[in-house]
């Protein structure tokens, strides 16, 4: 899995965000960065579609949970796989119910996320 | 015949003789003794040789006189004299018997009968005379002296009157007697010294029929007589007692407190007592009329159910056996309980006993314990709303047909509860000031009668509760104490509702607050991580991976910083290092700090207010102050400009900080300042929400004071003023 596989970041913390990306990019994958769940949506509409998206639950605006529930409740986005992120140990449950496949604790190592990417994404 | 047989047979004879009670006299012609034979001595005192010659008339008379011999006994004798001829015509023979033994022997026997009928009579307690017809006593036979005081010997010849106690003509054994004469006999009690006696008289008749005296006997029947006093004397005593004991019912039936009413098989009234009548309120008039049928209609009237109440009866009158015991309730609210068995007579039932008790105090008791009880068990509980609900409930309808409960506010009242008919009840806000003030207020309107009490703890008074009836004309001081006491636990749960929520809502901050904390030093960290992880691959330039390092190790730093001031804070005052302090530095060193974050935002700053103002604060400390301030202002601005104000008023100093972002709603407003309160808590900006936190005690801890001024949409202004002076 490299070359045009579109991955889709939201995170409220721009470093992390920033640093995310540069490992992504340097496994060949494409990103996406949104800064909140209202941004992720913005970008999901102005394409391209993603095969798997990245979502930090505690955020401002619109946190993860809003923006799964969200993206549930549209046919067009249901089915792109999401993993979550979260430095602490809420919300990972409810991520869940609300359709994320995995869960990552901050801080994690890069090999971590790209074999749960891996896992997760969609067969392209 | 020989001499010797004739000598032998003359000493025969003459010892036969003197064996025999025989004298044999041979007289001559001229009636003199010649020969005595036999026991001369014995009949004459003399021996037979010495009568010899004396006239025989003169020894037969000595032979009838006696005493012949010592020893005997005087008075005539019974002697037998026969004449037989002579032998030989010149002699003749007297022989004489004297018949000693059975003169004796009756008179011996005589006697001996005498005395046991005199011994009789001694020991029979009476006695028995006669009377000649003056009344004078010709014989009495019985007990005298003891009985009498008078000797024996002396009792015949004395007339009947010596012993009369009265004038003889009015004592009435006087006139027994003198009935007797008149040929009527008679029977009579008699007291005579101190003793009773029975007496018969009759008349007393010689051979020709005539009345010559009187026949008595009188018996001594003083024992009968004190055996029948006795028996008087107990029958007197039994009967004192009956009536003691009657008179013990009567006075316990009339005194206690239940209503007794007795009443036969045909419903008629047998008896009752005053307590009845007064606890039916039955007129005198129509208890004096007497008539059953009335006295029922005039109960049965009184009575909330009287079809039931005649059943009950009915049913117990088909089954004469049973007893009962339930409860009439009346027209008017009292309550009585009713008891009734069934009246038996040696072990016949003849009637029924109905006994009444007034319990409506008791029963009203009872009622308003429960009701605490039942709204005791409501109130435990932390669920406000539900306990009130539970208790408004509880007394509709047993209070009242409607209630209301208001809980109040600061400023505001909010209707937690509105049970039953509530329209007559006014509005939350309405709640009369004195309940407020925790006194408790009635209020009668044209059909409906209204109570309101407080909800009173720890003296303030958190509510109200109204009560409503339109059956009823007023509501009694104790079931307002009933409703006060309810109001009073209703505070109670209100306040523990309260606090409850308000320690869970402190719990739930506190557990944001570690998730957030966990999630803002996870963040750096895990960026940290990433940066490294580039830097080792040669990702991206070492300069700019070690300025991500850089800015993320120092963000670590100040969130530590951060919790670092919690910790101070919460177990102590801050301690301060005081210097002389120039604001206008100090903004403007902060200013240089946020530049690159101003820049980032887009928000343009501009400082007010040339000029130092100096002061003794802690410099660190003000830094703080300035930079949470223009911090949240960049975090919350929207971008918009941000102007700082610096001033100087009534000798203090004045920093106001002022943004054009989203604002804070009112209702946060009084809260932004507590710890692990934010004002915008479900979404994060970002930071441990401190920074107001640790503002306000820095400020505090100088003297100073913080305030805020927002609008939500419209942006917010925070202003801290300072002495300038040490003098805090």
């Amino acid at each position: 899995m490299s070359g045009d596989h579109t991955v889709l970041l939201v995170d409220d913390d721009p470093s992390f965000r920033e640093m995310l990306a540069l490992v992504l990019e340097s496994r060949g994958f494409h990103t996406l960065l949104a800064g909140d769940g209202a941004e992720a949506l913005e970008k999901l509409r102005a394409g391209p579609r993603p095969e798997l998206m990245v979502v930090d639950l505690r955020m401002p605006r619109m946190n993860g949970i809003e923006f799964l529930h969200a993206l549930h409740r549209d046919a067009a986005w249901r089915d792109i796989p999401a993993i979550v992120m979260t430095g602490d140990l809420g919300g990972t449950r409810e991520a869940l119910a609300a359709g994320a496949r995995a869960c990552l604790y901050k801080p994690f190592d890069p090999d971590e996320l790209l074999s749960s990417i891996r896992e997760h994404a969609s067969p392209s | 015949m020989d001499l010797q047989t004739a000598v032998d047979g003359e000493h025969r004879t003459s010892r036969i003789l003197d064996g025999a009670q025989v004298v044999v006299l041979v007289v001559d012609r001229r009636d003199r003794v010649v020969e005595a034979f036999g026991r001369v001595r014995d009949l004459t005192g003399q021996s037979a040789a010495a009568i010899v010659d004396l006239p025989v008339a003169e020894i037969l008379a000595r032979c009838r006189g006696g005493p012949v011999s010592g020893g005997a006994e005087a008075g005539e004798r019974d002697v037998e004299v026969r004449w037989i001829g002579g032998v030989d015509g010149e002699t003749r023979m007297a022989v004489v018997a004297i018949d000693f033994t059975r003169h004796a022997e009756a008179d011996a026997e005589a006697r001996a009968r005498l005395r046991q009928a005199e011994l009789m009579f001694r020991q029979v307690p009476g006695a028995t005379w006669t009377t000649d017809r003056n009344l004078r006593i010709t014989q009495f036979i019985g007990q005298v002296e003891s009985r009498l005081g008078v000797p024996h010997d002396r009792i015949v010849g004395m007339s009947v009157r010596e012993f009369a106690r009265r004038p003889s003509s009015e004592d009435p054994a006087v006139c027994a007697h003198l009935r007797a004469l008149r040929g009527e006999p008679s029977s009579l009690r008699y007291v005579l010294r101190g003793r009773w006696y029975q007496v018969h008289v009759e008349p007393l008749h010689d051979e020709a029929g005539a009345i010559v005296g009187c026949v008595a006997a009188a018996m001594d029947v003083t024992g009968t007589r004190e055996a029948e006093r006795r028996a008087q004397t107990k029958e007197a005593e039994l009967l004192a007692a009956r009536q003691r004991t009657i008179s013990l019912l009567e006075a316990t039936i009339e005194s206690t407190a239940d209503g007794i009413l007795v009443v036969d098989f045909d419903s008629k009234i047998v008896a009752y007592n005053r307590r009845f009548a007064a606890l039916w309120r039955i007129p005198p008039e129509l208890l004096s009329r007497g008539s059953d049928d009335e006295l029922l209609a005039f109960a049965i009237a009184q009575v909330a159910d009287p079809e039931d109440f005649l059943r009950d009866v009915r049913g117990l009158y088909r089954r004469p056996a049973a007893e009962s015991l339930d409860v009439i309730r009346f027209r008017d609210g009292r309550i009585f309980e009713r008891y009734s068995r069934p009246q038996d007579v040696d072990g016949r039932i003849v009637g029924r006993v109905w006994s009444f008790r007034d319990v409506t105090e008791r029963e009203r008791v009872l009622r308003h314990a429960l009701l605490l009880s039942d709204a005791s068990r409501m109130v435990a509980t932390l669920d406000a709303e539900k306990a009130l609900d539970g208790v408004a409930h509880l007394l509709v309808p047993s209070l009242g047909d409607g209630c209301t409960i208001d809980v109040f506010a600061e400023s505001t009242v909010k209707r937690a509860v509105s049970v039953g008919v509530v329209h007559a009840i006014g509005a939350p806000a309405e709640t009369a000031a004195d309940v407020r003030a925790g006194v408790s207020s009635t209020e009668r309107q044209a059909d409906t009668v209204r109570v309101s009490v407080p909800m009173t703890a720890l003296g303030r008074s958190l509510g109200a509760i109204t009560l409503v009836s339109t059956s009823r004309t007023e509501y009694a001081p104790a079931e307002i104490e009933v409703l006060e006491e309810i109001g009073r636990r209703c505070a109670i749960v209100v306040e523990n509702s309260r606090l409850y929520r308000a320690a869970q809502e402190q719990l739930r901050a506190r557990e944001e607050f570690v998730a957030v904390a966990s999630h803002e030093i996870r963040g750096p960290i895990a960026s940290i991580r990433l940066a490294v992880q580039a830097l080792r691959d040669g990702l991206a330039p070492a300069g700019k991976l070690v300025d991500v390092i850089d800015r993320e190790e120092r963000r670590l730093a100040r969130l530590v910083d951060e919790l670092l001031d919690l910790g101070q804070l919460s177990s102590g005052p801050l301690p301060l290092l005081l210097e002389a302090v120039d604001l206008a530095d100090v903004v403007g060193a902060v200013a240089t700090r946020l530049a690159g974050d101003l820049e980032k935002s887009g928000s343009a700053l501009t400082v007010h207010g040339e000029g130092s103002i100096v002061g003794v604060w802690d410099r660190l400390r003000i830094e703080q102050v300035v930079g949470n301030l223009l911090v949240n202002a960049i975090k919350f601005g929207l971008g918009k400009p941000i102007d700082v104000r610096l001033g100087v008023s009534d000798g203090r100093a004045e920093i106001e900080v002022s943004d054009h972002g989203i604002g804070i709603p009112t209702r946060m407003q009084e809260t932004i300042f507590d710890p692990f309160e934010r004002a915008v808590p479900e979404r994060h900006y970002g930071g441990l929400g401190l920074g107001l936190y640790i503002v306000h005690a820095i400020v505090g801890a100088l003297g100073g004071t913080i305030s805020v001024m927002s609008a939500p949409g419209e942006g917010s202004s925070f202003t801290v003023t300072l002495p300038l002076e040490e003098g805090r």
